[in-house]
């Protein structure tokens, strides 16, 4: 069984800066800096995928998976602002996702933008915004426990179950206009409490 | 009308939330290049990030690595690969 890696967190917090480099190397052929983006970003990837699929699914063929298609999108990703860990993240979370409606994981292709699950590609976050967010990684991670328990539950049904907003209410049994209420409440708290922690250092959560 | 009422669906929109009358609304106005919204919806990645990444770790088995390096085959062997394979 994959081990739970409580410590690395902290580890790939601070080791995920230089990952655009070692894509750029990969690119050209450099497995072993490839090996270096599976080191660094593999057990916050499996952790996103086992979110998903659960510890006894098939996440670490997903994880495989997803890391074969980094290799094979290295040239065109490589040289460019793009956060590799947003590629990776929102990637897995993608394949994840497939698997849990029934389907094998698709390839990603340009015509899958315009696709409910798939509207990120076009909005990739850039490597600096990413670097400026995991400085202030263990910040960040307070403020989700901060959401009231029902805009939480329906957010994490949106990210981690792939549940539109008119899903959550039938499962829910809730009405849509509340579901939707609670989940824009979460998406603007969650919104204002970011730019807080990434635009200064002092603030106090 | 003004597009401020959309500030709060980037998020969702990015995670695949919304659907409906509500997403088709957000894509036709993001085709005008409204500047606010382009910029919302750019943020509103960062924020998706944050919140899908905040599952706990878990370290996967030395073997899956192992496959992982015997299942890349070199990009430019790569591409001729795909290649070969578009024309059968």
């Amino acid at each position: 069984m994959p081990r739970r890696a409580k410590s690395a967190t902290t580890a790939t917090a601070t080791a995920i800066t230089d990952l655009e480099n070692l894509l750029s190397q990969a690119a050209n052929g450099d497995r072993e800096a490839f090996g270096g983006i599976y080191d660094r970003m593999a057990p916050r990837i499996l952790g996103l995928i086992e979110r998903i699929l659960g510890a006894s699914g098939p996440g670490e063929q997903v994880l495989e998976d997803v890391f074969v298609e980094l290799w094979n999108s290295s040239r065109s990703l490589a040289g460019g602002h793009r956060s590799v860990a947003a590629w990776l993240t929102f990637r897995a979370r993608a394949a994840a996702l497939d698997r849990l409606s029934g389907g094998p994981s698709r390839p990603l292709r340009r015509r899958d933008a315009g696709s409910r699950s798939s509207a990120w590609v076009a909005w990739l976050p850039g490597a600096e915004a990413i670097r400026r967010m995991e400085q202030r990684r263990p910040l960040l991670a307070r403020i989700l426990g901060q959401l009231p328990r029902e805009q939480l539950k329906a957010v994490e049904l949106v990210a981690f179950e792939g549940r539109a907003e008119t899903e959550i209410a039938d499962q829910l049994h809730e009405p849509l206009a509340k579901v939707k209420a609670e989940l824009r409440a979460a998406a603007r708290f969650l919104k204002h409490r970011r730019r807080a922690v990434v635009g200064a250092w002092a603030v106090n959560i | 009308m003004g597009c401020q009422h959309l500030e709060d669906e980037y998020e969702l929109y990015l995670l695949g939330g919304l659907t409906g009358p509500d997403r088709d609304t957000l894509e036709l106005h993001l085709t005008t290049q409204c500047p606010a919204c382009l910029e919302g919806v750019r943020e509103a990645a960062e924020s998706v990030y944050w919140l899908v990444e905040s599952a706990e770790p878990v370290r996967p088995r030395p073997a899956v690595k192992s496959r992982l390096m015997a299942r890349l085959v070199e990009p430019a062997r790569n591409a001729e690969r795909i290649s070969a394979a578009r024309k059968r």
